[in-house]
């Protein structure tokens, strides 16, 4: 009876110790630091791409952690950390802060103006606005413009069938997504979807499956399917710039696959990793890129998209009240 | 043709008045018992956060059990809802996590009387469960969804403690999963990946105590009333899985009042049932 007893005792303990939790850092600036760093070494998808020395970067730091220093010198030095991965979607949100890396568009002109497109040449006072979507009809009526400034708006079937009747007599429309910072990304494939006659693949995405640089799992098709009833068939421009991030990378990814469509402007600001969250002892919340996304041909979308053609804000056009990129869409929209 | 029509229905008739006559002796009780508690909750859940969520929740059990026939009172089935929700916030307070919870078991009991106050029941029970987790602050991973099927060993003591005139009865339950399956998305595996695009591979997870292991006990004293019987007790589940190198535990401690009551109201002291309603609670 007592052997039976051991047995059963030191089985109960075999599987107990089969699963153990992972142990929890202390909630000092030592702690803490050792958690963000090690949440960034496991998870971030881009160490291995972009080529960072995470290892390097932990004796960098580890160096400048100081249990006595206070939070707001804690903060700015995890956030100089941080800043290091060089990504538009990693940042370190507190009560008081929310760090964030922007010379992904600050190096960057910024080719895009407000003053101008609300400007009498473009959409002036005459407009309409449902939904996120401002849109009118511009270059004499010819040409259909509509600005979606943030992919958080959601819009439907029946506004953009609206928009669309609204354009049945332009020669071609204009998608200008310029300062588009991002938003839903299932809204990037519902945009898409009214410009493709044919379900395709526009590109492809992986997520972590382990803790080492390299452990993804097999990539999975990303598909843009063609929407059942309302198809635009005209040709269409797509204007980008830096500032044209995350969901709207992802938007135009899916764009340059789709038939008579042409990307005008500067190279997208990338966020081509879709961001997810943690969080560290002191309850500081971390969001970083955790599973990164690819164009049809494998290619990472990270650093952003090129245009077909590069066009920049020309400044002695801007004095004249003309906007460089429109003019380039309109121009070939007319030919 | 009508002759015949006529004979068969009176033979029909005076086989079902028949059977009639030899059931109406005996019938089967359900005993129901539904509890309410309160309880402090622990959640781990690192597809969420690396830290454990710690907080307040209520809960719901409703179970009904009775004798699979009125001819053999040893075997019992018995079977269970429950309804959980609860409010958590990590160790710093600075986010919160809501959960809410639902399962489904079905049991069978063998009872044994080795003494006259006592009675031990052992069996096995099955269940399926599910499980939402929401943290709001979180931005492509707000949620995660516990689904799980299990089958369990379970265990009951009951024992009728004399005490003057009043028969406090003292139950104790244990409840431990031994094989099942479960949902457990990868660590990096957005919701989005796996329901827009239908990337579900590593989703699914054969569970057993190597890598779940988990105990659902309580502690339940009931005292009869005059015509109802009151419940008051603890609960204490403990669950630990381990799925795509992540470790996700839960742990509930509740203190919980209810009612046991029979499909016919016999509980109490003063309204016994009667000897042809057989109970499996007796």
């Amino acid at each position: 009876m007592k052997k039976h007893f051991l047995f059963i005792l030191l089985f109960g303990v075999f599987l107990s110790s089969c699963i153990e939790e992972p142990e929890i850092q202390a909630n000092t600036n030592e702690g803490n630091f050792e958690a963000l760093w090690s949440i960034i070494d496991k998870k971030y998808c881009y160490l291995e791409y972009k080529n960072i020395n995470w290892d390097s970067i932990h004796t960098t730091y580890k160096t400048k952690v100081n249990n006595k220093s206070g939070y707001l010198e804690f903060y700015n030095l995890m956030a100089d950390m941080l800043a290091e991965l060089k990504d538009g979607h990693v940042n370190l949100y507190t009560s008081f802060a929310v760090s964030s890396y922007k010379k992904w568009y600050t190096d960057y002109p910024a080719n895009f103006s407000s003053d101008l497109l609300y400007s009498e040449r473009y959409l002036g006072n005459k407009y309409y606005s449902v939904s996120g979507l401002r849109y009118g009809k511009i270059s004499n009526n010819n040409i259909g413009y509509i600005y979606y400034g943030d992919f958080s708006n959601r819009f439907g079937d029946t506004n953009m069938s609206y928009i669309f009747n609204y354009f049945k007599d332009c020669k071609g429309l204009i998608i200008d997504v310029r300062n588009n910072g991002g938003g839903y990304l299932d809204m990037s494939e519902q945009f898409a979807s009214y410009f493709f006659d044919k379900e395709t693949i526009t590109g492809y995405m992986q997520h972590k499956t382990g803790d080492g640089p390299t452990d993804f799992s097999k990539p999975q098709e990303i598909k843009t399917p063609a929407h059942k009833s309302l198809q635009w068939q005209l040709p269409v421009v797509v204007l980008t710039n830096r500032m044209s991030y995350s969901a709207t990378n992802a938007f135009v990814v899916r764009m340059k696959m789709a038939p008579k469509v042409t990307i005008v402007g500067d190279k997208t600001g990338g966020g081509g990793g879709l961001p997810f969250s943690s969080e560290i002892p002191n309850g500081w919340m971390v969001r970083f890129s955790a599973s990164p996304m690819y164009d049809a041909q494998m290619q990472h979308t990270e650093w952003g998209i090129d245009p077909d053609i590069k066009v920049d804000l020309n400044a002695a056009d801007k004095e004249k009240g003309y906007d460089t990129i429109i003019e380039k869409a309109i121009e070939i929209l007319n030919r | 043709m009508i002759k015949l029509i006529t004979s068969i229905g009176l033979l029909l008739c005076s086989v079902s008045l028949f059977s009639q006559n030899n059931d109406i002796s005996k019938y089967r009780l359900i005993n129901t018992s539904d509890r309410l508690g309160i309880s402090r909750v622990e959640l781990l859940d690192p597809y969420l956060s690396p830290l454990e969520y710690s907080g307040i929740g209520i809960n719901y059990e409703h179970t009904g059990q009775k004798f699979f026939s009125t001819e053999n009172t040893n075997l019992s089935m018995e079977r269970k809802i429950k309804a959980s929700v609860a409010y958590s916030t990590n160790p710093q307070q600075t986010a919160a996590m809501m959960y809410m919870g639902a399962a489904y078991n079905w049991g069978m009991f063998y009872h044994f009387r080795p003494a006259s106050r006592l009675q031990l029941l052992a069996g096995g029970t099955a269940d399926i469960g599910i499980g939402y987790k929401y943290l709001p602050r979180n931005v492509n991973n707000p949620v995660n969804v516990d689904l799980a099927t299990n089958l369990n060993i379970a265990g009951k003591v009951r024992y009728d403690i004399p005490f003057h005139q009043w028969p406090v009865r003292l139950n104790y339950e244990i409840e431990i999963p031994v094989l099942g399956y479960m949902f457990v998305p990868q660590m990096g595996a957005s919701y989005y990946e796996m329901f827009e695009l239908g990337s579900l591979s590593n989703a699914f997870h054969l569970s057993s105590l190597h890598n779940k292991l988990a105990s659902y006990k309580k502690l339940i004293f009931d005292f009869p009333f005059k015509h109802s019987t009151f419940r008051l007790g603890v609960d204490m589940a403990k669950l630990k899985y381990k799925a795509n190198d992540m470790v996700f535990t839960q742990n509930n401690f509740s203190l919980q009042i209810g009612l046991k009551y029979d499909l016919y109201i016999f509980s109490g002291r003063k309204k016994l049932a009667p000897d042809n309603f057989i109970s499996s609670d007796k």
